[in-house]
């Protein structure tokens, strides 16, 4: 052992010493930096001559825990989710607006119901007609502003869709770099660290867009893919696109089929060209992105057709009419059945038939609509029930074309069709008792404001009458409510409040329209639709046009509230993983403090040993033999 | 438990100071607006219940203004009833007691009240709650009736109640002899005949009875009907007594009471038997005839004047109506006009109809049917093929509601209506309809009626005024339903109270149209039975203010209202009873009780403080604070 390698093992440790300081020093600096992951210095003992061991720093070492990191990738995502969620349905909650106070659903609808009461003490007074009319318009407004608010909800999230997909993007091509960068280098060269901390900071934000699964291999590479195996970044990095449509209406719907699709979808393109709708495959199931997916195109569409039924039942039950049939000539015994009037049927109005099958004594009600786009027949019956089919048919060929369809499709039951004359429809039992025509009937919708009924077209789809028309483009519900206004005929006239015939002319005295539009907006009974989210397709819900809106609002304030506290709950999960990751990677001021005052020793301890070996070296030159 | 220090990661703490701070906006929010949240989804899971309350509320509130509207109505209308009554209690008594005099204008002062309170109640009767004419039925915006001038004296075109007055006064031969025709058909016989069979108009012959010695009395017999005494060949006793009852047109009855005399000259109401030597019967006769032109000369100007007067009245006031049929025979052997016995279906030459009604036959009444059965007929709405025609009389009064059974006399049927207006009555057995004497629609003539006929003493019918030639006094709604049910209004959603009212219910269109009556009518001073005239209409009025037994008073009127308020008072107490609980429901679901706000502040408050002191404190726990600086 000679004294140089001695002053050589302390130079050694001296360097050792300053590697470690800079490797302090960055960790104190990037305290506050996020996704910085602590360093700490890998070195080593290296013989030197025969006796005495050097050190060497052979790289920096990332103190991190992949499991952590990984639970917290993915609870992030869910963490975004429910973010977005409770964001969007808390904003949803006040295009309701607040509870009992103007410019709410329920207010503008007591307040219409009221004016329609008031009616029937002061039918005569033009100022009570007016507010009556006032009162309905209003109602419409309320609607069209409700429709106008969950349609804004979901252009947000089209446009959310649009940057969040901007900024996936941006992730991907990034990690796919760095991917690059970092292969030719040894994971524990520093700049290895680095690079790999914006790796990791970048697939974090891709987390938070969508949920991925990340897999590492041992050349340092990372390959990304969606929860179901869609590769986005590989060898080479994917790229995702959206075709944003803007702004959104009500009819603006998504659909797997470009063609019929309103609303812009999803489409990722491999690195070997092939494309993949990311929304058809249900690639993105959560983040940020797979919430904005699904409010636009499940809860707030749900939401939207809430409200299209409370307007359409609205608008129905004060304008249709149920006509009995009358009963077939007893001439045709033994058959029984009815004669039916089909004269005034409108697109989307229907023919209500009940009858009974004797084989089974089970009654089948049966509703056959108008519907005379070939292109939206046959209807379907998806998840109805099997005994209440619902047919369309085509009107536009005539009588002789009417019976053919219903005989095809109702044949089968033992009825049979016929057209005595004119536009009558004649519905009889075979004849052979193997069933039995119980009633049969048929609604219409008033046109006229003085038909001499007390239906009303009080509420109108614009300028036209809504009768539900069903088209192969959809059916006129949808989008109903931001439609919506007073029969502007009713509003130039409000005295057809009460007036409902003019030969002979209603008295002015006459509550009998007045009493009959309040009745039914309050006490009426109507079925509304399984897309509501209320009742089943089987069991549709049934009830009263205030209890409808009063079943949708809570289930809406439900479903907020559920938002929220998920949204709380996921919270509390994301920021205790990002603690527990921050305590196994993150810096640690105390601790990087301790290690510097242990460096500086070192230091002071390896400066020592220097100075020693050169007194003695100088002792050694001062020798005199 | 994790414990932090600041330096080491602030998120966590972060979160959850940010947490106590948002609680704490929170309830200062509840605290200022004393409701839990101004989101549906922030008042919890009883939001629902409110929703439904808050629907039942505002249909309350509707309800309670529906019931304060009505109230008012009501009440307006109940001062207005109870003033018609004061007003007709005011006219009966001056009827009753006041002086006959009359003044220069030929009326009485009873008359001029009359003039004054028909005004006055006209006016009540054209008075608005807010504005609705409360007496038009459904017509809530047509005043009731027409101006007390134009009722009385009508317009330039249109004839009022004084003309329809002297009209029917002529018609009814006031300055003759009622329409009664006297003759000598014999030397020793005296007849007193109506002019025309079936003229409503005149005197009409009741009876005839008489003690004279020897004298023969017929009648009423004959078309038209007559009466006759034949003296015989005997003369009378002194103090033998002749009388004729005869039947005004407003129904009343008077009668004329001949006493022979042997006084010469005889005094009023008696004549003379011619004296012997001659004693003839003839003279006798004559002396009968002249005494009794010159009785019903007096009846005909005193009582019969006031009681054409007053039918006159009843013609331009009264809504009912009669359809009459023509006069139509049985089919018996030798056909006879049918009766009420005729039966509705029978063997030839029997006393059924000359055209048999067949099970399955109807007849519909106002579009309610009556249908024939071959037998076991239930309910008004069925009658047997073999009943009387009395019976299906009876079942067409039921539906028509009439308070004047419809009657049968001399084979011609009258059906009688008290709404004339809307009165049909049709067969789907047309010519058995016939044999009942109508054609197709049997429909009633409609009031006003005016005499047919010129010159007009010699007028043997009433027809229908139109609106062109006759006023109409009444210018509401006139249906056929109830009067109450021209205003209905639901207080409850099962509860509807009727409160309208009509101007020509009988109770009130009575009282009108007597005070009309005693109003129109001016005696001439000059006549020498002006006295007795006068007399004559004063005692009918005050009879006719009277309560009738059987008939419609006002204050059947204010009970129907007594009702509807009843009603609504117990709606109403319901309605409080159920608002109070809705209101809790409301309340319990959205409303904070700020108590508990101000204490969860309290907590929150301390919360927060600890936990600043925390953060603070920690922040001061790092190494770095404690390495020396050089």
């Amino acid at each position: 052992m000679s004294l140089g390698s001695a002053l050589a093992i302390a130079m050694s440790g001296l360097r050792a010493n300053q590697s470690a300081l800079s490797i302090v020093s960055s960790n104190i600096a990037n305290a506050q930096t996020p996704g910085y992951i602590s360093e700490g210095i890998n070195q080593v003992e290296v013989q030197t001559g025969d006796s005495g061991a050097s050190v060497i720093v052979t790289g920096v070492n990332r103190q991190l825990d992949q499991f952590i990191q990984s639970q917290l990738r993915t609870e992030t995502s869910g963490g975004a989710y429910a973010d977005q969620m409770a964001g969007v349905l808390t904003q949803l909650q006040s295009v309701y607006g607040t509870p009992g106070a103007a410019g709410s659903l329920e207010t503008a609808y007591s307040n219409f119901t009221t004016a329609l009461q008031s009616l029937s003490t002061t039918s005569g007074s033009s100022s009570s007609q007016i507010s009556a009319a006032n009162a309905a318009q209003s109602l419409a407004q309320q609607l069209n502003a409700t429709t106008q608010g969950i349609q804004t909800l979901r252009s947000n999230a089209e446009q959310d869709l649009n940057i969040s997909v901007g900024q996936a993007n941006a992730a991907v091509s990034q990690i796919a770099q760095l991917n690059t960068r970092l292969q030719g280098l040894n994971p524990q060269d520093p700049a290895a660290a680095t690079l790999m901390d914006q790796r990791d900071k970048a697939i974090d934000q891709l987390s938070q867009l969508m949920d991925i699964r990340v897999s590492s291999n041992g050349n340092n590479q990372t390959s990304i893919y969606t929860t179901n195996g869609v590769e986005l970044v590989g060898a080479q990095a994917s790229k995702l696109s959206f075709n944003s449509q803007g702004t959104l209406n009500a009819n603006s719907q998504w659909n797997s089929n470009p063609a019929k699709s309103s609303a812009g979808t999803i489409t990722c393109t491999l690195a070997n060209g092939a494309t993949v709708d990311m929304i058809a495959t249900n690639s993105i199931s959560s983040g940020q992105i797979g919430a904005d997916l699904t409010l636009r195109d499940k809860t707030l569409v749900q939401a939207q057709t809430q409200v299209d039924q409370l307007a359409a039942s609205m608008a129905s039950a004060l304008s249709d009419k149920t006509t009995a049939g009358t009963a077939a000539p007893a001439a045709l015994a033994p058959k029984a059945g009815f004669d039916l009037d089909t004269s005034n049927v409108l697109p989307g109005n229907t023919i209500n038939l009940t009858y009974t099958d004797a084989a089974t004594h089970t009654q089948h009600n049966v509703t056959i609509v108008r519907v005379d786009d070939p292109t939206a027949l046959p209807l379907s019956n998806a998840g109805g029930n099997p005994n209440n089919p619902v047919i369309g048919v085509n009107f536009s060929g005539g009588m002789a074309s009417v019976v053919a369809q219903l005989n095809s499709a109702l044949g089968g039951a033992n009825l049979q069709f016929s057209n005595p004359s004119g536009s009558t429809l004649r519905v009889v039992d075979s004849g052979t008792g193997s069933a039995t025509v119980n009633a049969a009937s048929v609604t219409t919708t008033a046109s006229s404001l003085t038909g001499g009924s007390t239906q009303l077209p009080l509420f109108t789809d614009g300028n036209s009458l809504y009768t539900g028309v069903i088209t192969g483009a959809g059916s006129q519900l949808t989008g109903l409510a931001g439609r919506i206004t007073v029969n502007p005929a009713l509003l130039a006239n409000p005295s057809n409040f009460t007036l409902y015939s003019t030969s002979p002319p209603t008295n002015a005295g006459d509550t009998t329209r007045s009493d009959f539009l309040y009745s039914q907006l309050t006490t009426g009974t109507f079925t509304y639709s399984p897309q509501t989210g209320l009742g089943s397709a089987a069991s549709p819900f049934k009830g009263t046009i205030s209890s409808y809106m009063e079943q949708f609002l809570s289930q809406q304030s439900n479903a907020s509230t559920s938002a929220t506290q998920l949204q709380q709950g996921q919270d509390v999960v994301v920021n205790t993983l990002q603690q527990k990751m921050k305590a196994t990677s993150g810096v640690s001021i105390d601790n990087e403090m301790a290690n510097l005052i242990a460096l500086q020793n070192s230091y002071a301890a390896n400066a020592h040993v220097m100075s020693v070996v050169q007194t003695m070296m100088t002792s050694l030159m001062q020798v005199q033999l | 438990m994790a414990i932090n220090s600041v330096g080491f990661n602030t998120s966590i703490l972060n979160q959850s100071v940010l947490n106590l701070k948002n609680q704490l906006a929170t309830l200062q929010s509840q605290l200022t607006t004393g409701t839990k949240s101004t989101t549906y989804a922030g008042m919890g899971v009883n939001e629902g219940f409110a929703i439904a309350a808050r629907a039942q509320l505002a249909n309350i509130s509707a309800f309670s203004d529906t019931m304060s509207n009505i109230n008012t109505n009501i009440g307006i209308a109940n001062t207005a009833l109870q003033s018609m009554v004061d007003i007709g209690t005011t006219v009966l008594n001056s009827a009753n007691g006041s002086a006959q005099t009359l003044n220069s204008a030929g009326q009485t002062i009873a008359q001029q009240t009359a003039t004054s309170q028909l005004s006055s109640m006209l006016g009540i009767l054209n008075m608005q709650a807010g504005d609705r004419y409360l007496f038009s039925g459904g017509a809530i915006n047509t005043p009731s009736v027409a101006s007390a001038d134009n009722i009385l004296n009508g317009t330039t075109t249109q004839a009022g109640l004084k003309q329809v007055i002297s009209e029917r006064a002529q018609a009814d031969g006031t300055s003759g002899l009622g329409r009664l025709v006297l003759s000598s058909p014999t030397p020793t016989s005296v007849q007193v005949a109506e002019d025309v069979a079936g003229s409503p108009f005149g005197l009409k012959l009741s009876a005839v009875s008489s003690s004279l010695t020897g004298a023969t009395v017929t009648g009423p017999a004959g078309s038209p009907a007559a009466v006759s005494v034949d003296l015989g060949g005997t003369n009378p006793n002194n103090g033998d007594q002749v009388s004729f009852a005869f039947k005004l047109p407003d129904g009343t009855t008077e009668s004329i009471q001949l006493t022979a005399t042997t006084t010469n000259p005889p005094p009023t109401g008696s004549f003379l038997i011619d004296p012997p030597p001659a004693s003839s019967t003839t003279t006798t006769a004559a002396n009968l005839n002249t005494a009794l032109n010159t009785a019903i000369g007096t009846l005909a100007n005193t009582s019969l004047v006031a009681a054409s007067a007053v039918e006159a009245g009843n013609d331009f006031f009264n809504t009912a109506g009669t359809a009459t049929g023509g006069v139509v025979n049985n089919k018996a052997a030798t056909p006879a006009p049918i009766t009420g016995a005729t039966l509705l279906s029978g063997l030839a030459g029997t006393d059924s109809l000359a055209t048999n009604f067949a099970a399955g036959d109807t007849i519909t009444v106002n579009g309610t049917p009556i249908t024939f059965v071959a037998s076991g007929a239930v309910g008004g709405n069925q009658v047997n093929v073999t009943d009387s025609v009395q019976t299906l009389l009876t079942k067409i009064d039921a539906i028509s509601g009439t308070s004047t059974p419809s009657t049968i006399s001399g084979g011609v049927i009258a059906l009688h209506t008290d709404n004339a207006a809307g009165f049909t009555v049709t067969s789907s057995n047309p010519a058995a309809f016939g044999a009942l004497g109508f054609g197709a629609t049997a429909t009633a003539t409609q009031p006003p009626l005016r005499v047919s006929g010129s010159p007009l003493s010699s007028a043997t019918s009433l027809v229908s005024g139109t609106p062109a030639n006759t006023i109409s006094w009444y210018t509401g709604e006139a249906g056929q339903g109830s009067a109450r049910a021209t205003a209905t209004a639901r207080v409850d959603p099962s509860v509807t109270v009727q409160y309208g009212a009509r101007a020509n219910e009988t109770a009130i269109r009575s009282q009108l149209q007597t005070l009309a009556v005693f109003a129109a009518v001016t005696t001439s001073t000059t006549n020498p039975n002006a006295a007795a005239q006068v007399s004559a209409l004063s005692q009918r009025v005050a009879q006719n203010l009277a309560t009738q037994p059987g008939q419609q008073t006002i204050e059947d009127i204010q009970s129907d209202f007594a009702t509807a308020q009843m009603s609504m008072k117990n709606a109403a107490a319901r309605q409080t009873q159920a608002q109070g609980m809705l209101q809790g429901i409301v309340d319990q679901a959205e409303n904070v009780s700020p108590d508990q706000v101000a204490t969860e502040i309290l907590a929150l408050q301390t919360n927060l403080q600890a936990s600043y002191q925390t953060t603070s404190m920690l922040s001061q726990l790092t190494l770095t604070k404690y390495l020396p600086v050089g």
